[in-house]
């Protein structure tokens, strides 16, 4: 085995210098559950390993009247079971019960998943679709981004090197507002082959104030749907239709390989656009 | 005649706690001192030429204690086993040698080149990083019609061509059947490579006691006799200087009923090296490297009349069998052979098998072992025959039924049916369903655009693998019923269960047959020093060949303790009954005597009757005087999403007879998991390699199992049609479910998809596959 | 597996071309390349430590260049391994005119074995796109910026 060296700094700070000090040779470990079956199969070597479960304070799930937030470290079913969440922001918990199974849960977390941008994640979706904010701590400081700018190749994100990834904000919705994630999982790994999550925000008549799409499992990364978006704002639920068959406009590579080919994805991408929509729209209504 | 208190009860399985709790000892639980760890280089190619391999810097590795390769050991260990290459069964079989590690070729991408014994087993992994193997890459083969195509690569040299073997069967009059008919119904059939995929990997420890000349082999196999037996003339060792011990196996479903390079590797390192070996196979070592199952694809052409009546089937397939025999490689299609016949009484059949060597991994006996293939075959084409003959499916099965009364029945294939009521099976299914309002719901569910499936599989099988004329390796089996001084009784039996509950079912039987408290029973297997010469668990046998053994030498165990009770009692045999757990004289339970009380008479000695032995312990060889064949009605109700192709299993009803139940509970649970195993196949499941010979669906990312999730409640039932084969009538229920299954949930989704003029679609029925379906029309 | 693509490069046809097939433009530009040296005619010693997402390894071998028919096509031999498993591809490169740019199209076939075949297949063809993907982007910016030079 390739030996490396753990750390598990108690503080961010402490985190923040472990992670300037060993830069490229060091990877930070959240749940593990991605980065550890790498390193089990000999396909990932770090030689440091910096552990951020014990850093205080990045676990907490927060739902106010004003903004949730969720710690970089908060797992899966910290989310899917909070309390207020529910009723504040339905889509953040529907989303975590769409992912593995209780132990990946357990386990997972939902900063890791965002960091690791597998094109495949549920996260990415529902955080393109709730606008979230990405917190991001670096060598000159803290520095925010949108989910919409966060998502940028094949596992690839706008994390710097040098940077952590500490949280994610997200506004929470108005009254009448409503938020549905739809998938279809791969039928070994029970990740999404495509998933969308839809949020709307409805106007006094009913209609779509503001609208957004967010498609995963489709393109190499994640991407906000904003030709079903333009399509279906200031419309109403007869409109959903027309807009979802939008879903991936603009998208010019899409993932393949023996469980679904490109164009049954992107197939899929417009079914569930149109699914999580008109949820979103009932659920908002 | 004393009630029975513990058959065909529901107790609950006596090994669950032990593994529930972690208390069960695997091969990896073993521990000894001094232990070196193994690991395995495999060859990345598929096909490729070693033109060297340098170990100077893995064997300079600190901690490494050994690298041995090909070289080192081919004239040390024999070749892996094939046990069914007679060219009187196989006319021109081609018999390669199978090395433990390759020298000059590599033949599929997971084959053993060298081994590293180490102090640990990060150290053995990190030495195989450091092995140099110069290899030269050949145009690799990953198909039967690749195999056979002109100008293909031949991957045994020694011959020119890929063809392995060819097996035929033939009964009746296929050509008349052919004339007479109104109409050929044809269909090309796949069934597509599968991945056992046991829970516990597999694993073997290895120790040598150099004062006794041993080896103790700890194998995670099904097994263990013939593992012995083939081990010592693999590593030139008498056999009674070879102990095989399976300990807790964690699933086998065929794949464990074999002998691999590993077993045969590590009992020569350890006495070669004077220390312990363990080696643990990764999961990916197992996708790779231990036998997969199905891999046939083949024309089936059935001879009809206008009305449904089934005159004849002919079936040419060619068998994909991988680079090299495992134990039973060749053996595994013509069980797909003698059941093409299925459940229906025509006579004329036909089938013509070529094997094709690849550059894939072995494939051999897994959960069904060829009869999948035939029911999921003949399954299948009934309902293409109702589809073209535009007829129900139902009316085709009961047209062509093998009736009650026919039983014992001798098919085509010459092989005969013990006992059977296709009937009582299906109606009694189709009560549980309430079909006739299934199929309205259907008909309202269509007007709305949703696509509702109903499929049946009214499947018959082979088990009980017996008797020893019709097997390969021996189809008898064996058991010791041992009552110690203070009345408990040991069970020694021949077969090594690994998951299918015999501790627990033996002992109800034991526990009846001599009156004795649940309890007080063990039953011992799996290590060859302790219990005498077995077959192993498989084919559905343990409890229809060896509980048969056992029940035998229990029967003689108990005629001995009747006979001193009667003794004691001052009374005659014939008036022993066994009340309340007491030999009494009939009409006097309170005087009786506890199966304890008169083993320590057996066993001190002196109040014995004259001319018997002392001591309690009686054994028993069955040999089975044919085989035994469940039968069951499967129903599957599906739904197809019109918008993505997903389908959702909404019920499935199964009515399976495996004859008399001993236990309900543990019958259902193989019923369960043989459910979903078969819906694993039909649905999720596909080992694929690509046109390089690579394994792309190596790991539970890419392989689907089938999950929890996918399930509703099965709803089951049986009819009990006891078999004449054995004194307790039972027939064997471990592999029935797999069987029974695939057809059925296949025919559903082409019910399902009825109206797009769907005839056939090959497995698994991924959901592109069906949106596509449903897009062309 | 099959891999084809078009890209862009914001340079002469002939300009493209020579950037192409430059040693130094190509140890540059090809992502993770620790190392390209000639070795004989048209084959260099290449070196890459590569990664996506998860996985992450050092490989050797070579890339070669044959059928140079400038500035229209050629065809490039990639061939290295490494210990989490060996990539082998080869391909037809092929540049024409686009307006004032070069548009690229690429077919070839590619060969991923050992370890990284059997657990990752379905990064495959996605994996192997975003590398092309980032040797033309690279070669592209690079012709951009040489044109700035200039
Ligand atoms: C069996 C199984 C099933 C799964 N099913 C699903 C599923 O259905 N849907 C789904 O979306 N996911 C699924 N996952 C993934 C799981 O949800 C994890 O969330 C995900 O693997 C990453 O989270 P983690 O906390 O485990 O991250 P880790 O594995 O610890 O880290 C992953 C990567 O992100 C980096 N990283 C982690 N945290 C940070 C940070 N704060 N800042 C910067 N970089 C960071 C690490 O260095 C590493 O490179 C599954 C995983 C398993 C094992």
């Amino acid at each position: 085995m390739t030996p490396f060296d753990y750390h598990a700094p108690k503080t961010l700070r402490s985190a923040m210098r472990l992670v300037q000090e060993f830069g490229d040779d060091a990877k930070v470990l959240a749940g593990g559950h991605s980065l550890i079956p790498s390193m089990k199969l000999r396909l990932a070597a770090p030689s440091v390993v910096i552990d951020l479960g014990g850093v205080a304070g990045l676990k907490r799930v927060t739902a106010g009247n004003e903004t949730i937030t969720i710690g970089a470290l908060a797992t899966h079913y910290a989310v899917e079971s909070h309390r207020l969440l529910p009723s504040k922001c339905s889509l953040l918990p529907e989303t975590a019960a769409e992912i593995g199974d209780a132990q990946v849960r357990n386990r997972g977390t939902v900063g890791g998943s965002i960091a690791h941008a597998d094109p495949a994640a549920d996260w990415p979706a529902t955080m393109l679709a709730l606008d979230a904010q990405i917190d991001i701590a670096g060598p000159d400081g803290e520095r925010a981004v949108a989910a919409s700018d966060f998502f940028v190749d094949l596992f690839i994100t706008d994390l710097q090197p040098g940077e952590v990834l500490t949280g994610i904000r997200i506004a929470t919705p108005p009254e009448n507002s409503g938020g549905a994630y739809v998938k279809m999982r791969q039928s070994a790994s029970g990740f999404a082959l495509a998933g969308v999550a839809a949020h709307v925000t409805l106007d006094d008549a009913g209609n779509c104030a503001s609208v957004a799409v967010g498609v995963t499992g489709v393109a190499p990364a994640a991407y906000r749907a904003d030709a079903v978006e333009d399509a279906l704002v200031g419309q109403g639920i007869d409109a959903v239709a027309d807009a979802a068959a939008h879903a991936t406009d603009g998208v010019e590579e899409f993932q393949e390989d023996h469980h679904a080919s490109g164009d049954y994805r992107a197939h899929l991408a417009r079914v569930f656009a149109q699914r999580a929509l008109s949820q979103a729209i009932e659920r908002a209504a | 005649m004393p009630v029975s208190k513990s058959v065909g009860a529901r107790i609950k399985r006596r090994e669950d706690p032990r593994l529930i709790q972690g208390l069960a000892h695997y091969v990896d639980d073993i521990k000894l001192p001094n232990l070196l760890h193994v690991a395995i280089l495999r060859s990345p190619y598929a096909h490729a030429r070693i033109n060297g391999i340098n170990t100077d810097a893995a064997q300079n590795l600190s901690g490494v204690k050994s690298v041995v390769t090909g070289d080192d050991v081919k004239d040390v260990i024999g070749g892996i086993p094939c046990a069914a290459t007679d060219p009187e069964g196989f006319p021109g079989i081609k018999v390669p040698h199978h090395p433990v590690l390759a020298t000059g070729k590599v033949r599929f991408v997971g084959e053993p080149i060298a081994a590293v014994a180490a102090t640990d087993a990060y150290i053995a992994q990190d030495a195989l990083d450091l092995i140099e193997v110069d290899y030269e890459p050949l145009d690799a083969i990953n198909s039967a019609d690749a195999a056979f195509a002109d100008g293909a690569p031949v991957i045994h040299e020694d011959w020119d061509d890929n063809m392995a073997f060819t097996w035929s069967i033939a009964g009746g009059d296929v050509d008349a059947a052919f004339a007479e008919a109104d109409q050929v119904v044809s269909q090309r059939i796949d069934h597509q490579r599968l991945v056992p995929n046991p829970m516990e990997t597999r694993g073997v420890v290895a120790q040598y006691l150099p004062g006794k000349d041993q080896l103790n082999l700890w194998s995670s196999t099904q097994i263990p006799h013939l593992l012995r037996t083939q081990i010592s003339v693999m590593l030139s060792m008498a056999e009674n200087h070879v102990r095989v011990i399976a300990p807790e196996v964690g699933g086998g479903f065929g794949c464990k009923l074999n002998v691999y390079a590993e077993e045969a590797l590590l009992g020569h390192m350890a006495k070669y090296l004077g220390q312990p070996v363990k080696w643990i196979e990764g999961r990916r070592e197992n996708f790779l490297h231990t036998i997969h199952g199905r891999d046939q694809t083949g024309d089936v052409e059935l001879a009809v009349k206008n009305d449904g009546t089934i005159l004849g089937l002919k079936y040419t397939v060619s068998a994909d069998v991988g680079a090299y025999y495992q134990l039973l490689t060749p053996a595994i299609p013509t069980l797909t052979g003698l059941m093409l016949c299925g459940s229906y009484t025509f006579k004329n059949v036909e089938m013509n098998l070529k094997a094709a060597f690849t550059n894939k991994m072995a494939t051999d006996a897994y959960r069904g072992a060829g009869r999948p293939e035939a029911t999921y075959l003949i399954e299948r084409m009934i309902d293409v025959v109702a589809h073209d003959l535009d007829l129900d499916p139902l009316e085709v099965r009961r047209k062509n039924f093998i009736g009650k009364d026919a039983f014992p029945y001798e098919t085509g294939t010459a092989v005969a049916y013990d006992s059977g009521d296709y009937t009582a099976a299906l109606d009694k299914a189709l009560k549980i369903a309430d079909y006739e309002a299934l199929r309205e719901q259907q008909a309202e569910l269509r007007e709305e655009g949703r696509y509702l499936g109903i499929g049946f599989s009214t499947y018959v099988e082979i088990c009980g693998m017996g008797p020893s004329a019709a097997m390969p390796a021996g189809g008898w089996e064996s058991s010791t019923v041992r009552v110690d001084p203070t009345g408990k009784v040991t069970v020694l039996t021949g077969v090594s269960p690994h998951g299918q509950g015999q501790e627990t079912t033996f002992a109800q039987l034991i526990a009846d047959g001599l009156g004795v408290d649940i309890d007080d029973i063990r039953i011992i297997h799996g290590d060859t020093d302790t219990v005498q010469y077995g077959i192993g668990t498989f084919g559905s046998r343990a409890t229809a060949v060896g509980g048969t053994a056992m029940v035998h030498a229990m029967g003689k165990v108990k005629d001995k303790v009747v006979d001193i009770a009667a003794h004691l009692l001052e009374s005659n045999p014939q008036d022993i009954v066994i009340e309340d757990n007491k030999y009494c004289v009939r009409g006097a339970p309170e005087s009786g005597l506890t199966l304890g009380e008169i083993a320590m008479v057996a066993h001190v000695g002196v109040e014995l009757p004259e001319g018997t032995e002392p001591g309690l312990a009686e054994s028993h060889f069955f040999e089975p005087p044919n085989f035994t064949y469940p039968f069951g009605t499967h129903i599957a109700v599906v739904e197809v999403d019109a918008d993505t192709g997903e389908v959702e299993i909404q019920r499935y009803i199964a009515v399976d007879d495996c004859g008399n139940i001993i236990n309900p509970l543990i019958v259902e649970g193989q019923v369960h998991g043989g459910i979903a195993q078969g819906v694993g196949q039909a649905l999720y499941e596909e080992a694929i390699y690509d046109e390089s010979g690579q394994m792309i669906t190596g790991s539970f990312m890419d392989y689907a199992l089938p999950k929890a999730h996918n399930f509703p409640r099965f709803e089951l039932a049986n009819t009990v049609t006891p078999s004449p084969v054995n004194p307790m009538g039972v027939k064997g229920v471990g592999e029935a479910g797999t069987i029974g299954s695939t057809p059925a949930i296949a025919n559903a989704v082409i019910d399902a998809l009825k109206p797009f003029g769907v005839r056939h679609i090959d497995l698994p029925l991924r959901p592109e596959k069906l949106w596509k379906l449903m897009q062309e029309t | 597996m099959k891999l084809t693509g078009t890209h862009t490069i914001g340079a002469t046809v002939e300009r493209a071309f020579e950037l192409l097939i430059d040693p130094e433009v190509l140890a540059r530009c090809m992502p993770g390349c620790d190392k390209l040296e000639h070795r004989s005619d048209g084959v260099y010693d290449m070196a890459v430590s590569a990664g996506i997402g998860p996985v992450r390894g050092k490989y050797t071998g070579s890339v070669t260049l044959s059928d140079i028919q400038p500035p229209e096509r050629y065809t490039m031999v990639v061939d290295i391994k490494g210990t989490t498993g060996f990539v082998k591809g080869e391909g037809i490169v092929e540049l024409a005119p686009d307006g004032e740019n070069t548009r690229i199209t690429f077919e070839g076939d590619v060969q991923i074995g050992g370890p990284i075949a059997a657990v990752g297949q379905r990064m495959h063809a996605s994996a192997a796109r975003l590398m092309t993907r980032q040797l033309f982007g690279a070669i592209d910016a690079e012709a951009r910026a040489s044109e700035d030079e200039i």
